[in-house]
C-alpha cells in the first residue's frame, strides 16, 4: 500500500515538470498569456504565487470581465436600432449595456487597486488600460497616477473603447485632474499612447519621447495638439492617427521651432496637416492624409513615405481627376520643400491611379532609394510611367517597383517611347515585383539598362505583394516562382545589353 | 570534432549520457548558444551539452535540421525575400507533428530550447503548452499539470484578492 502511494506520488512529481522549470521559463510562458489569465495562474500553487508579480507588462481591459450576455445584449440592441417598432427596446437595452459597462469598470478599478495594494516592489514597464468612453469613473485617473508613479511605468496606453451609443457620441476622455503623474520629473514615462482620450498636460515629463494620439473627435481644438508638442520639446516621435481638430485655418498647423520631433506619422483621409516648422524632422510618413510642407520647415527630412488612395467611382471622373491633380501637386510641393530626402516610398492605391509628373522633372534631387508600390499596370509609357522617376532622381541608386496583379495587357500596343533615356550615373539596382514580361514591363527594364551606366543588378519577380508593417507603413515581399527556360530566354534576350555587366535575377 | 565532409563543416555534439551526434555546422548554429561557442572558437573538439539527454538532444537536432534555412539558392537581398508561402505551410505542419509528444518530453524540450537558445523551438513548445492550458478551469489545469493546491484556505483567499481581476 505504502509503496503504491509512493509510486503515485513519484509519478505526480514526474508529471508536474512544468512547475519544476525555472522561474524565467515559467515567466516566458506566462508572458504569452493575456495578463488576466496569467494572474489567475498565481492561485495554482505556492510555486506560482509570486510569478505574476514579476510580469512587467500589464494589459487590463474592462471588456475582459464582461459576460457573454453583454455581447448578446449589444447584438440585440444593434438589431433593435435598425427597425422602428423595436426602437423602444433599443433604449432599454442600451441602459442594460450601460449597467454592464459600469459594473465592468468598477471591477477593473477594484482589481487595479488590489494589484497596487499588494505588489509593493513591482515594476511594470508597460501598462495598457482599456476603459469605456462614457463610463469613465473619476477614480480611473487617480489610479493611473498611482500606477505610473509606483510601478515606474515606461509605456502607458489608455484606450477609451466606444460604447456604440445611439444618441450623442460622448466627447473624448479627458483626464479629470489633468495629470498622469504626481512627480512628472521623476516619472519614467517614455511612451504615451492615447485612443479617444485627450492628452493630459505633459509639462515636466522629461523622459517622454513618444506620443501617439488617435481617434480624437472633430470637436478637439487644434490647441490641444499644439500644447502637447510645446510641452515636450524632447519629444522624438509623434503619431497622429485619424485625429479630428477644430481650426480656423482648415489645416492642422504644426509650427514648433523648438521641437525635437524626428519622426512624424499622419494617418487618416480626413486629416490635412501643414508643417510650418519641425526643424529636426527626419522621417515622415503620410498615410491617406494630406500633408503640406512649407519650404525650409523641416530641412533634415531623409525618409519619406506616402500612401495615397483615391476611389474611382463611376461617373465621378471629375472628382477623381481633381484628386489626382491634388496628389501630384502635394508631391511636387513636398519635393521642392524637402530637397534632402534620400529614401522615398510611394504607394498609390486606387484603380488607374498614377501621379503625373510634370516634365521636366529633375526634382527628387537627392533621392537614392525609391520604393513604388501598386503601380497600375496600364501606365503610359510616354507620359507617366515609373521609368520617368528614374529621370527625376539623378542620384537614384536603387528602385523597387511593384505592379499588382491581375495584369491585363491592354489590346492597344503601348506607343514606342519618344526618345531614349538620359544618361544616369548612379542607378545600381532595379527590382520589379509582379513582373509579367509584358511590353510595358520589358520597356521599363530596358529603359533602366540603357539609361544607367552603373546598373549592376536587375531582379524580376513574378510574384510578390505589399505587406503592412507596423504603424509606419509597408514593405515589399517577393515570392519565388518557377521560370521556364523559354521565359527566361525571352526576357534575357530583350533586356540584356551584351556590353554591360549586369546580374539578372529571375525569381 | 570539427571535420569536413562533402564541403560542409561538421560539429560534434555530446550529450551527458555519452552519445555523440555529428551535425552540420549550419544546423548546430540554429542554436544561438552553440553559435556563440563556434564564433568564439570554443568548438574545436566536441561540444558537451549539459542537462540535455541524448533522447531530447536528438529531437532538438531533428528540429534544427528541418528549420535550417536552405542557402545558396538565391542571390536576392535578404530584405526583400522570404521563404515561399508553401514552404512555410509545410514547416507548420511538420512542427505540429513534431510537437505531438508527451508532456514530460515537451517540458524537457522547453528547457533544452531555452538553454540552447533556439527561438523557434522555444516559441513552439511554450505556445503548445499555453494552447493546452488556456480555456480550462483552474482545477483542470491543476490536474493537467498534476499540481497540488498547497495553499491554506486563508492564503488562497489573500492570493485571490491580490489577483481578483482574474476571477471576476
Amino acid at each position: 500500500m505504502a509503496r503504491k502511494d509512493l509510486l503515485r506520488r513519484r509519478r505526480a512529481c514526474d508529471n508536474d515538470r512544468l512547475s519544476a522549470l525555472p522561474d524565467d521559463l515559467l515567466l516566458l510562458i506566462l508572458r504569452r498569456l493575456d495578463s488576466r489569465t496569467a494572474h489567475g495562474a498565481a492561485v495554482l500553487s505556492k510555486r506560482w504565487a509570486h510569478l505574476p508579480r514579476e510580469l512587467t507588462a500589464l494589459d487590463l481591459k474592462a471588456t475582459d470581465t464582461l459576460p457573454q450576455r453583454y455581447r448578446r445584449c449589444l447584438l440585440r440592441r444593434r438589431e433593435a436600432t435598425r427597425s422602428l417598432p423595436l426602437a423602444q427596446n433599443a433604449r432599454k437595452l442600451e441602459d442594460i449595456a450601460g449597467r454592464y459597462q459600469r459594473r465592468a469598470m468598477r471591477s477593473m478599478v477594484a482589481s487595479v487597486r488590489s494589484l497596487l495594494a499588494s505588489g509593493l516592489h513591482r515594476r511594470v514597464n508597460r501598462l495598457s488600460l482599456e476603459i469605456f468612453e462614457d463610463n469613465t469613473l473619476a477614480c480611473i485617473n487617480s489610479l493611473i497616477v498611482d500606477a505610473v508613479d509606483s510601478w515606474g511605468v515606461q509605456d502607458l496606453v489608455v484606450v477609451a473603447t466606444p460604447t456604440e451609443r445611439t444618441v450623442n457620441t460622448p466627447p473624448a476622455y479627458d483626464f479629470p485632474h489633468g495629470r498622469t503623474s504626481r512627480k512628472p520629473g521623476e516619472s519614467r514615462l517614455q511612451s504615451l499612447k492615447l485612443a479617444k482620450c485627450l492628452p493630459p498636460p505633459l509639462e515636466g515629463f522629461t523622459a517622454l519621447t513618444t506620443l501617439v494620439v488617435q481617434d480624437l473627435p472633430r470637436s478637439t481644438p487644434a490647441a490641444v495638439y499644439r500644447r502637447a508638442i510645446a510641452a515636450c520639446p524632447q519629444l522624438q516621435i509623434l503619431h497622429l492617427i485619424r485625429c479630428g481638430y477644430k481650426s480656423k485655418a482648415f489645416a492642422l498647423i504644426l509650427n514648433a521651432p523648438m521641437s525635437g520631433i524626428r519622426e512624424l506619422l499622419v494617418d487618416g483621409p480626413l486629416m490635412l496637416v501643414e508643417i510650418r516648422s519641425l526643424p529636426k524632422l527626419q522621417s515622415l510618413t503620410v498615410l491617406h492624409a494630406t500633408l503640406l510642407l512649407s519650404s525650409a520647415a523641416s530641412p533634415c527630412i531623409e525618409h519619406a513615405s506616402f500612401v495615397f488612395s483615391v476611389d474611382q467611382r463611376e461617373g465621378s471622373s471629375f472628382r477623381y481627376n481633381t484628386e489626382l491633380e491634388t496628389n501630384s501637386a502635394i508631391l511636387m510641393r513636398f519635393f521642392q520643400a524637402a530637397v534632402g530626402t534620400t529614401d522615398l516610398a510611394l504607394r498609390i492605391a486606387g484603380p488607374g491611379m498614377w501621379i503625373a509628373l510634370k516634365n521636366p522633372v529633375c526634382q527628387m534631387a537627392n533621392v537614392r532609394r525609391l520604393l513604388i508600390a501598386d503601380v497600375p499596370s496600364s501606365w503610359d509609357v510616354s507620359g507617366s510611367g515609373p521609368h520617368l522617376l528614374i529621370d527625376a532622381a539623378p542620384f537614384l541608386e536603387s528602385i523597387h517597383v511593384h505592379v499588382p496583379k491581375p495584369e491585363e495587357e491592354p489590346c492597344r500596343k503601348p506607343p514606342r517611347p519618344p526618345s531614349t533615356a538620359r544618361r544616369h550615373r548612379h542607378l545600381k539596382e532595379l527590382v520589379v515585383i509582379g513582373f509579367q514580361g509584358t511590353e510595358r514591363h520589358l520597356h521599363l527594364v530596358r529603359y533602366a539598362v540603357e539609361a544607367s551606366t552603373a546598373l549592376s543588378r536587375v531582379a524580376l519577380f513574378k510574384h510578390g505583394h505589399v505587406k503592412e508593417k507596423g504603424p509606419c507603413g509597408w514593405e515589399m515581399v517577393t515570392l519565388r516562382s518557377k521560370w521556364s527556360d523559354e521565359e527566361k530566354r525571352a526576357v534575357l534576350d530583350r533586356v540584356c545589353c551584351p556590353t554591360a555587366q549586369i546580374e539578372v535575377v529571375l525569381g | 570534432m570539427a571535420t569536413r565532409e562533402a564541403g560542409k563543416k561538421m560539429i560534434m555534439l555530446k550529450s551527458p549520457d555519452g552519445m555523440e551526434f555529428e551535425v552540420e555546422e549550419a544546423v548546430a548554429m540554429e542554436s544561438q548558444t552553440i553559435r556563440k561557442m563556434i564564433e568564439d572558437d570554443c568548438a574545436d573538439t566536441a561540444i558537451l551539452i549539459p542537462n540535455i539527454n541524448s533522447k531530447i538532444l536528438s529531437r532538438v537536432i531533428e528540429y534544427c535540421n528541418k528549420h535550417v534555412p536552405t542557402t545558396g539558392a538565391t542571390g536576392a537581398a535578404a530584405s526583400d525575400t522570404v521563404a515561399p508561402a508553401a514552404l512555410a505551410e509545410d514547416l507548420k505542419i511538420w512542427d505540429a507533428e513534431f510537437i505531438k509528444v508527451n508532456r514530460a518530453t515537451r517540458f524537457d524540450l522547453i528547457q533544452a530550447a531555452s538553454y540552447l537558445n533556439i527561438k523557434g523551438l522555444l516559441d513552439l513548445t511554450s505556445q503548445t503548452t499555453i494552447d493546452t492550458i488556456s480555456d480550462n478551469s483552474l482545477e483542470e489545469i491543476r490536474s493537467f499539470l498534476s499540481t497540488k493546491n498547497d495553499y491554506l484556505p486563508e492564503e488562497e483567499q489573500t492570493i485571490r484578492r491580490e489577483n481578483q481581476w482574474a476571477f471576476q
